[in-house]
């Protein structure tokens, strides 16, 4: 929802004539830009590598790993994580995959709703759980990568549990690598792209590492070998 | 809290309360010792640093034409874009933008530009309620402090303190865990979070390219912050930019490891405008301000222009010797620290604090693990010659350097004076209250032990051949 720009033009002006009066000295000096591309990024290795190098950075920092051989195996393991919290309400991203496996995890009596536009914020604040489906891992750093266009941000925000989903071939070596890829996967770029490491944490107090602050207090990632399985 | 005007009565107040010593160490020390693990643990460290020095430096040069390529790309993406001068500007903008929407409440996420134009004040004087919800800003808000450190802002109180606070302010049991005290912030904001018609954040790093704004977080309040409320404004200084998405990796790499020792944040937000009509939630609106606030005086000036490149990690905090004896408020600037000494003087000018670039030994170890190889003892250096050309220092002072210079200078007249001064100083050490004689000296003595003279100087031994140094003996 566009909205009109409403500054009025002078301090832009003034701003951007400061600006170019500041850099007068520079204008001959040619400042190189740095190599495009990542020089640094690794070279692309095999998958299972990646895979034990997400996993070992994700345990570092708090997120539990699991992994599925299939979707109906990713089932059962969000069955026991259901089970593990008592969960009664959980919400899910409108993917597939995501649906499929939170619908084979639920027994009966557990709520399960599809987040999609019009769904409420209380009522995705309201789930035990928050089940998304990423769309891409980061080795390097142990991190999800969420894009808004392929579910609501707040089902991996307001829960205290969030359980990301995701097939193990989407992992990538490193973050220039993920970011590449998102922009090149989308024609308009995301409205909000969401990299997650660790569940919410702080240390404000004392240095004490809490976690659990203001989002989820907990992150389980199922990596599923056979998504289509 | 009201606090001395000066910067040196602060300092000396500062340096005189150990307690306040025991818990800035506490805080700075294991962040440092984290930072050197994950650098070292990190392929290419030193060459990630220079790559992201680079992208920094090619930004700065080329601001004239990467402010309007970003402006232009958010406009693509629906957001709206402001531009403010000074504080007064940047906060009548937020404030226009809030009474536009009908806004009441505005949550914040953590950012130290709404620090330096004094946001919450300008809100609160407009009758609207401004909530901190970065668990640490939350604290000193309740405290009505400033925050005293970039990373950590509620640095300077206890675990008992902090529960103090919520006992007085919320009503609630004084909690004597950590995670008691996490959960009643959590508790109590998030009903603030649902409320809010408006979240205010800073941005970290954004992107001319693709028009990306990058907000990097551990607590999740910066996404409740952009997510939730149904206006976002993101406050930026304009020298926050990169040229290029592939610049962005290199800057994220270094950012959370120099800052608290992370390989990564929890959280980190590449936000590029409003909710799409197919998408479940974000804001409605996106708002961004681009701030000037002395930038461009800064940028106008080569000889400090590179402090420009800062990306606020706080690591040359944590370093400083004299920050971690004096804390961030001692500095009274938004910034403080080694960086802080740098910005503020070029924010503010100098004949607003001359004191500020003395606040350091010069031992560099700022420039050590500043992430960008920022020069701050380079830069506190030019800062102290344009200090002194203002003549803010004492007649005595001046006095004392011109006679140092010209006995310096001299080799005879050293020669000459050198036994005396030895002589001096060790009577003073023989008999430490003849100090209190003069004044200078006795300023210098009260937080300092007067070294013992060596029994031979330098010279001496020089001309011995260096064969009978005693450092040397076995």
């Amino acid at each position: 929802m566009p909205v009109a720009t409403t500054t009025s033009p002078m301090p832009r002006e003034a701003i951007l004539a400061a600006v170019r009066a500041a850099l007068g000295d520079v204008a001959q000096t040619a400042v190189v830009a740095p190599a495009a591309g990542s020089p640094l990024s690794v070279a692309p290795v095999e998958r299972a590598r990646l895979l034990a190098g997400f996993t070992a950075e994700a345990r570092a920092v708090g997120t539990v790993v699991h992994a599925a051989s299939s979707a109906d195996d990713a089932g059962r393991t969000l069955a026991t994580i259901l089970a593990d919290v008592a969960a009664a309400r959980v919400v899910v991203w409108p993917t597939p995959l995501a649906r499929r496996v939170a619908h084979t995890a639920a027994p009966a009596g557990v709520e399960v709703l599809v987040a999609a536009p019009g769904t409420a914020v209380d009522a995705v604040a309201q789930a035990d759980v928050g089940v998304t489906e990423a769309d891409a891992l980061i080795a390097a750093s142990g991190t999800l990568v969420l894009r808004a266009a392929s579910g609501a941000r707040t089902v991996s925000l307001l829960p205290p549990l969030h359980v990301a989903v995701v097939p193990s071939a989407r992992i990538v070596p490193d973050l220039a690598t993920a970011l590449r890829a998102a922009r090149g996967s989308a024609g308009a770029p995301d409205t909000c792209l969401t990299l997650i490491s660790g569940p919410s944490r702080t240390a404000d107090i004392e240095k004490k590492l809490v976690v659990g602050v203001h989002g989820p207090c907990a992150l389980h990632v199922i990596l599923v070998d056979d998504a289509e399985g | 809290m009201s606090m001395p005007p000066s910067f040196r009565e602060r300092a000396a107040a500062a340096a005189a309360d150990t307690a306040l010593h025991a818990k800035l160490d506490h805080a700075s020390l294991p962040f440092l010792e984290k930072r050197a693990h994950v650098f070292a643990a990190l392929p290419d460290g030193e060459a990630r640093r220079d790559r992201a020095r680079e992208a920094k430096a090619h930004a700065i040069a080329h601001l004239d034409t990467l402010l309007p390529a970003l402006e232009q790309r958010l406009i693509e993406h629906g957001c709206a874009v402001h531009w403010a001068s000074d504080a007064a500007e940047a906060c009548r903008i937020v404030l226009d933008i809030a009474a536009r929407a009908g806004v009441r409440l505005v949550v914040k996420g953590k950012s130290m530009v709404s620090e330096e134009i004094a946001l919450n004040a300008s809100l609160a004087a407009a009758g609207l309620e401004a909530v901190e919800t970065d668990l640490g800003e939350y604290i000193v808000q309740l405290a009505g402090v400033p925050p005293s450190h970039i990373i950590t802002p509620a640095i300077h109180m206890s675990q008992d303190d902090v529960a103090a606070l919520f006992a007085t302010h919320l009503g609630e049991p004084h909690h004597t865990t950590a995670e008691a005290l996490t959960a009643v912030a959590r508790r109590v904001l998030r009903e603030k979070f649902r409320a809010a018609g408006m979240g205010v954040t800073g941005v970290n790093v954004a992107s001319a390219e693709s028009g990306t704004l990058v907000v990097v977080e551990n607590e999740g309040n910066g996404r409740m912050t952009l997510t939730l409320p149904r206006v976002h404004v993101a406050l930026m200084g304009i020298e926050k930019l990169v040229a290029r998405d592939d610049d962005l990796a290199p800057m994220l790499e270094i950012l959370p490891r120099s800052a608290t020792g992370q390989t990564l944040t929890s959280y980190v937000s590449l936000v590029t405008g409003p909710r799409r009509s197919d998408e479940t939630d974000g804001p409605d609106e996106v708002h961004v301000v681009l701030l000037d606030n002395g930038r461009t005086r800064v940028l106008a000036d080569p000889a400090i222009r590179e402090a420009l490149y800062c990306l606020r990690c706080g690591a040359c905090l944590n370093a400083c010797p004299v920050y971690r004896r004096i804390g961030g408020h001692a500095y009274g600037f938004a910034y403080s620290g080694p960086i802080g000494a740098v910005l503020a003087p070029g924010l503010l000018g100098i004949a607003q604090v001359p004191d500020l670039p003395f606040a350091s030994t010069l031992c560099g170890a700022c420039r050590d693990v500043c992430p960008v190889r920022i020069d701050i003892p380079r830069l506190l250096l030019t800062w102290r010659a344009r200090a002194t050309a203002l003549a803010t220092t004492s007649r005595g002072e001046r006095l004392l350097v011109r006679g140092w210079r010209r006995l310096a200078a001299s080799p005879a007249l050293y020669r000459l004076l050198a036994p005396l001064a030895r002589a001096g100083s060790a009577l003073l050490t023989r008999f430490p209250a003849l100090v209190r004689l003069a004044p200078p000296l006795a300023a210098w003595e009260r937080t300092r032990a007067l070294p013992t003279p060596a029994p031979r100087s330098f010279h001496e031994r020089w001309r011995a051949g260096g064969h009978d140094d005693e450092s040397h003996a076995p």
